[in-house]
């Protein structure tokens, strides 16, 4: 019982973006914002924190980056999947993502983001070395409203 | 007879209907049932997992023949279980790319030596350090191959992995010990993507990372005399295994394909499926076709890479242990893929058709006298190579008809996780791992800690179990043990 309070409450002092929750073959995480551009935000850390370290890695360098969806659950999939494309095309690891536009309107109809990154090349001497990412899968990915703000899950296959 | 019992897991039923295979009866928007191979107490290890679930929803796929098979190793993945097996109807059926997986070909190859384990005892150490230092693994790696051009690229997607034996890495004998002679007809390097060609311009020879690893072994034990001749294995032989796939070439193959069909699917095609992942067009479709020479000119890629592999560990003991070829006798045993979809006849309602065979995580296992092996395999069915965790052991089996009746002639491709990653670090908090490692007697050596502990083979099903079912069932029967020494991963 003490355990969880005290999770519970270090969890209110010191937020938790993002954690990873069972999944026997791969990664599954759950991510946690106020609005939506921090969930965004958030679950982007958690991809590149599948990398690397994400305290090793030094705000060096920008990309931009856009995707779009139809859904909620596309869209976010797609800026993971872009995300991820910023590693495997040159090797780029994210420490921070800033969303500079979210264009969500609720209607059926293409919803898009912008967003900023910032952090430098992959650099094995340097960065702790973790695990490669084949994927971001659409495989119960999740993106809902509760009553603190946001929530999403989505699966990476390693 | 006795009576069969039924058990429900993690609330789906289950009916036995031999001592080891269960089926899930048909119901909701399933097409087929679904069937499991399990022991009894293999089972309970699905309770906290949901492929038992995924195996019925791949049930769901259109033009999905007989069955939605689990092999005993069977695990949750994404879409498709990890472990699973599915038959498409060649005309009216869909390709589905979740059910080949993102890892295109990904796969196993055995190799066999005339070095024994007195040999090399001794030397395990320095060929471990040595393969760890010549063989690019983990993340951002660049292949052994070093750069190609998106033209040399593009030779390998079309030709297959004949052009890398030209080029030298190993020798024109290798070829007709991979599955399919490691070419595909319909493979066409213009239905690739140049994002795709990019990432695999620097990977051809390179490891990955994950649960790809490289092994040298010992044989341990022999089941059967007379097939472990003709695979030229014996007792107390050195062998090595090699485990990878098709690198980031395959996985963009896959999530180009993924991404546009989980829309045209279901906008196009009305197709609608229980999870996003098993997302799917018709085979008779310009997309549908699209992938799947995509596909497989991304299975010629992983062919390829475990060629130039295999290459590398030869001049590795050449050199390490100063022995020429023709000493050591590193040979190819075979070479199968374990993640890839394939057109085959089978038997269907007592009458031959066509299908498109997913195997997702499963390997094929083909009876003896079956047209696509080599000769010198013809007699005693297709090698069936299962690799386990690096602590215990892996095995060599081989094919038989009841596969081909029962499986759609497949086998299983591994142990198979029971632990997530998460929880085998966890698992892992305060032990020492490398002395653990020692204590099995196997040298490893990995790029970082973390892997080490999420590789650990508590994370893993008993491979002897799993291997158990398949030789109870019949499936595919034992023939070689293979006992781990030396370990390299990413």
């Amino acid at each position: 019982m003490r355990g969880y309070v005290f999770r519970m409450i270090s969890a209110r002092i010191f937020r938790m973006p993002f954690t990873e929750l069972p999944h026997t073959g791969d990664i599954r995480y759950r991510v946690t914002g106020a609005t939506r551009e921090e969930l965004f935000a958030d679950a982007a850390k958690a991809l590149f924190s599948t990398i690397t370290d994400l305290d090793k890695v030094e705000a060096k360098d920008e990309r931009r980056i856009e995707a779009f969806g139809q859904v909620d659950e596309e869209l976010f999939i797609n800026f993971l999947r872009k995300a991820l494309d910023l590693f495997n095309d040159d090797g780029f690891v994210a420490r921070d993502c800033r969303i500079t536009f979210l264009g969500i309107d609720g209607s059926d109809w293409l919803c898009s983001i912008q967003a900023t990154l910032t952090g430098e090349r992959f650099d094995r001497k340097k960065h702790p070395y973790r695990t490669e990412i084949k994927a971001v899968t659409y495989h119960g990915a999740e993106l809902k409203q509760t009553q603190e703000g946001w929530k999403a899950t989505f699966t990476l296959d390693l | 007879m006795t009576k069969h019992s039924e058990l429900a897991i993690g609330g789906i039923r289950l009916v036995q209907r031999t001592e080891n295979s269960w089926e899930i009866p048909k119901e909701g928007g399933m097409r087929v049932p679904g069937r499991v191979y399990a022991s009894r107490k293999m089972l309970g290890d699905l309770d906290h997992d949901r492929a038992l679930e995924q195996v019925k929803n791949v049930a769901y796929l259109p033009g999905i023949l007989e069955v939605s098979l689990g092999m005993p190793d069977i695990h949750w993945g994404y879409g498709f279980p990890i472990g699973g097996v599915a038959a498409t109807d060649i005309e009216t059926g869909v390709i589905s790319p979740g059910g080949v997986g993102y890892d295109i070909n990904c796969g196993v190859r055995l190799m066999r030596s005339n070095l024994h384990l007195d040999d090399v005892k001794p030397k395990v150490r320095d060929l471990v350090v040595a393969l760890f230092a010549a063989i690019p693994t983990g993340v951002g790696s660049e292949g052994a191959a070093g750069t190609l051009s998106i033209e040399e690229v593009d030779r390998i997607l079309n030709g297959g992995v004949g052009v890398v034996i030209r080029k030298g890495f190993g020798s024109p004998e290798d070829q007709e010990r991979i599955e399919q002679q490691g070419f595909l007809s319909w493979a066409d390097a213009s239905a690739v993507s140049d994002r795709a060609k990019q990432r695999g311009s620097k990977q051809l020879g390179s490891l990955g990372s994950g649960n790809h690893f490289l092994e040298i072994q010992v044989v341990e034990e022999i089941f059967d005399e007379e097939a472990a001749r003709v695979f030229s294995l014996e007792k107390g032989m050195i062998t090595v295994l090699i485990h990878s796939g098709s690198r980031g070439l395959g996985y963009q193959v896959c999530d180009d394909a993924v991404h546009a069909f989980t829309r045209i699917g279901r906008e196009k095609y009305g197709i609608e499926l229980p999870d996003p992942e098993l997302c799917s067009v018709p085979l008779h479709s310009p997309e549908g076709e699209q992938y799947w020479a995509a596909m497989a000119a991304a299975a010629h890629f992983a062919w390829s890479n475990r060629q130039v592999m295999m290459h590398v560990v030869r001049q590795v003991f050449r050199e390490t242990l100063r022995m020429p070829d023709r000493t050591l006798g590193m040979d190819l045993v075979y070479d199968v893929c374990h993640n890839i979809a394939k057109k085959e006849e089978h038997v269907i309602n007592g009458k031959k058709q066509m299908c498109c065979v997913h195997r997702k995580g499963a390997t094929r296992a083909c009876p003896p006298g079956h047209p696509d092996l080599p000769e010198i395999y013809r007699e005693t069915g297709q090698p069936v190579l299962v690799p386990g965790d690096m602590g215990r052991a892996s095995y060599v089996l081989k094919g038989t008809q009841k596969a081909m009746t029962e499986t759609f002639g497949s086998c299983c491709h591994g142990a198979g996780r029971v632990m997530s990653r998460h929880a085998s670090m966890r698992a892992c908090k305060g032990r020492n791992l490398r002395d653990e490692m020692d204590r099995f007697g196997v040298e490893v050596r990995a790029h970082g800690y973390r892997t080490i502990a999420e590789e650990m083979p508590h994370a893993y099903k008993d491979v002897s179990e799993v291997v158990q079912v398949m030789h109870d069932e019949g499936i595919s029967l034992k023939v070689a043990k293979l006992r781990p020494l030396g370990v390299i991963k990413g």
